[in-house]
């Protein structure tokens, strides 16, 4: 232990006597500890962007779907697959014993949406029964959700996501309003707390109506979806096997045939986010590994500057009792605190980045704007990034520039620990 | 030679340095340079020592090999009965930093540190703490009359203070052997005889002395004077008439 404080000392010593040297050849570190943290950063928010996002599916949720959500094996053959429609729903909800709700969805972009001369071109209209909204935590902001008798008349009423809400009515005064959709009167009865994040806005951007309603407004030709509720993650494998057994006999399908359905669930979307995460660790690795090559060969090269210089003091040291351990000792220290120095200013770096994300965007976006490059009005949500660098990172961070300090040191380390004395001592 | 070979009065005491037939030499490319030839001498416990010598005569190859700084390419060097060429690297620091003391001509101070934390240094590499390296350093520093300037750097020191923290340096470890190459090459006559009253006082105490010199005046203060030539003893003889520094420093080592 005293050993080690004995071969720091020295190395704060020599670097003390070349600051602007020592910080100059950490830049590469700097920059590599940048990249580590920022990325480990941004995989950090990505992550609990997406548990947040995709909590909103519910983890015990099925959705019975013509298509398979994972997209992948013939596409074109799953394109040919009958639709599932609102008979078969029926068939479905009857037959299917141990889920908790099965609910029918069935949804149409590209709609008009307008309250007297607000208008909303493209968002969602979302044909549901009564039950979504008990499948889905059962609470509106504002209002109610519709009943199920308004649901089987399939009354005039509608239902509205927080952010249809804040474009139509900006007062919040949307319920007993009634606004058009693609020309037919609805009464707004209830909004939707806001459940949708950065990555998936769209549950914010619909209007749900009766599902009988959006069957008379755009007719029965698109295929809808059976959500199917487990009532618990543990159920959800049970349920499956059920819901495919079931799917197949409302289908009639013989053994031998082949699902003409995909049952999707939220881990589908584990792929798109394993994808987004590779990409990011990607790019991070490759720029944090070209960083840390220049950042160690700099190093490197300045220890050996170190050892050349100081080759009179290494004699010296040798000549009072040094062995060669205690020199290898005291320039690997040195190679290791410029790395850590190297890595403090990174995560200085990367915390004041972190801390003014926000401010750092808008004024991007202000200045891109400046040179008519992007909307002055753009916004970006960066919620999903935290305002700290979690301690894990940082911890990754100092081991990342401990081994660095190692790597780039060791061989001029080895040099200095091997100089003969004598001649170190004639130097200069 | 043989006659010239200067016996020791008690022969049955064991030598601290035993060299036999040490050669040093060095190949530059095609060529071979011999440092030190055939070299065989004995020093016992608290001789006072001067290897004099024509400039190249292989003078301070002989005080390195000597100090385990350096190895003899042949032949056998025993310290304190031990074969320094079978040693490692570790017993050879340790013998660096436990048993010789070394004073160079250019003095040798670290020039970014305190001429207290120069003094520290060997105590560093020997394991002591903190507080009792300090307590050491500045014992030793006030012997050689630098109580007063011990927080100074080594340039704001004159050469005569300079090399007394040198000497202060060889000492703190209390090692029995001071070996000092040209100590007072770069220093004027009178700096020149206060440090060696330094030496004189040490080896009153005790300590085995051997300074390496050009000058006459200052090889008369030794017991015994060792001449080399072409990287061969040429003469080594006791000194009759050992001149006794005047300025005799008083010393108050522990
Ligand atoms: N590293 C080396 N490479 C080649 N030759 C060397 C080396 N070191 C010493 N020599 C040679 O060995 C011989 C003895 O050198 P040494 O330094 O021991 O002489 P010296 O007696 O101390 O001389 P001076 O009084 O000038 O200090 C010289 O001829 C020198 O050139
Ligand atoms: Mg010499």
């Amino acid at each position: 232990m005293t050993r080690i404080v004995e071969s720091i000392r020295p190395a704060f010593v020599a670097l003390a006597a070349n600051k602007m040297r020592a910080v100059l050849t950490t830049l590469g570190v700097v920059i590599g500890i940048f990249f580590v943290l920022l990325m480990g950063w941004v995989l950090n928010g990505l992550d609990s962007a997406f548990t947040q996002s995709f909590a909103f599916f519910g983890d015990d949720i099925l959705y019975i779907d013509k298509f398979n959500w994972s997209g992948g094996e013939d596409w074109y053959a799953q394109r040919n697959r009958p639709k599932i429609d609102f008979r078969q729903y029926g068939m479905f909800k009857e037959r299917m014993r141990g889920a908790e709700f099965v609910v029918p969805t069935i949804d149409r972009f590209s709609t008009n949406v307008r309250h007297e001369n607000l208008q909303l071109q493209g968002s969602m209209i979302f044909g549901t029964t009564a039950e979504y909204i008990d499948m889905y935590s059962g609470i509106t902001a504002e209002g109610r959700f519709f009943t199920e008798t308004e649901a089987e008349l399939g009354a005039n009423v509608v239902v509205l996501g927080q952010k249809v809400n804040e474009n139509l009515f900006p007062q919040g005064d949307a319920l007993g309003k009634t606004l058009k959709i693609d020309g037919q009167p609805f009464t707004v009865i209830g909004v939707l707390p806001k459940r949708g994040t950065m990555l998936i806005d769209f549950v914010d951007n619909m209007s749900l109506i009766p599902i009988k309603r959006f069957f008379g407004l755009y007719g029965s030709r698109s295929s809808l979806t059976i959500n199917v509720k487990a009532g618990g993650k543990e159920r959800l494998d049970d349920v499956k096997y059920e819901a495919i057994g079931v799917m197949r006999s409302v289908r009639s399908l013989k053994p031998g045939d082949d699902d003409n359905f995909g049952i999707n669930s939220q881990e589908m979307f584990s792929q798109f986010i394993d994808i987004t995460r590779g990409v990011v660790w990607g790019i991070g690795l490759f720029m944090t590994g070209l960083a840390f090559l220049v950042g160690s060969i700099g190093i490197m090269n300045i220890m050996f500057v170190s050892v050349a210089e100081r080759t009179r003091e290494i004699g010296v040291r040798k000549a009072v009792g040094a062995t060669q351990s205690r020199i290898l000792l005291q320039f690997l220290f040195e190679s290791i605190i410029l790395s850590l120095i190297g890595a403090a200013i990174g995560l200085i770096l990367t915390s004041t980045i972190a801390a003014f994300k926000d401010q750092i965007v808008s004024g991007v976006i202000a200045l891109l704007s400046l040179v008519g490059l992007a909307e002055g009005d753009t916004t970006v949500n960066l919620s999903f990034l935290s305002s700290t660098i979690p301690l894990t990172q940082v911890v990754v961070a100092v081991v990342v520039a401990v081994i660095v300090g190692i790597l780039a040191g060791i061989i001029p380390a080895f040099r200095a620990a091997r100089l003969n004395p004598v001649e170190a001592l004639r130097a200069e | 030679m043989s006659e010239s070979r200067y016996q020791p009065e008690v022969s049955s005491v064991n030598p601290v340095l035993q060299l036999e037939n040490v050669a040093r030499l060095y190949s530059m490319g095609d060529e071979t340079i011999y440092a030190l030839r055939d070299v065989s001498l004995s020093i016992h416990q608290n001789e006072y020592v001067a290897f004099m010598g024509p400039s190249g005569s292989g003078k301070s190859t002989l005080m390195n090999i000597i100090g385990c700084l350096d190895t003899p390419t042949s032949g056998s060097y025993l310290f304190e009965g031990e074969q320094v060429s079978s040693m490692n690297d570790g017993e050879l620091a340790e013998i660096r930093n436990r048993k010789i003391g070394f004073v160079f001509q250019t003095f040798n101070l670290l020039p970014r540190i305190t001429a207290l934390q120069n003094v520290e240094l060997p105590l560093v590499y020997s394991g002591i703490s903190r507080g009792e390296r300090y307590k050491r350093a500045e014992e030793v520093l006030t012997s050689v009359g630098l109580a007063d300037r011990m927080e100074h750097r080594p340039n704001e020191l004159s050469g005569g203070q300079r090399q007394r923290v040198a000497i202060a340096r060889a000492l703190v470890t209390r090692p029995s052997i001071i070996l000092a190459d040209e100590p007072t090459g770069n220093l004027d006559t009178k700096t020149g005889n206060e440090i060696m009253g330094l030496f004189e006082a040490l080896w009153k105490k005790g300590n085995t002395i051997i300074v390496v010199t050009h000058e006459e005046d200052i090889a008369a203060h030794a017991a015994r004077i060792i001449r080399l030539r072409d990287g061969n003893i040429e003469q080594d003889v006791l000194n009759p008439n050992r001149h006794i520094p005047e300025t005799l420093t008083k010393l108050d080592l522990p």
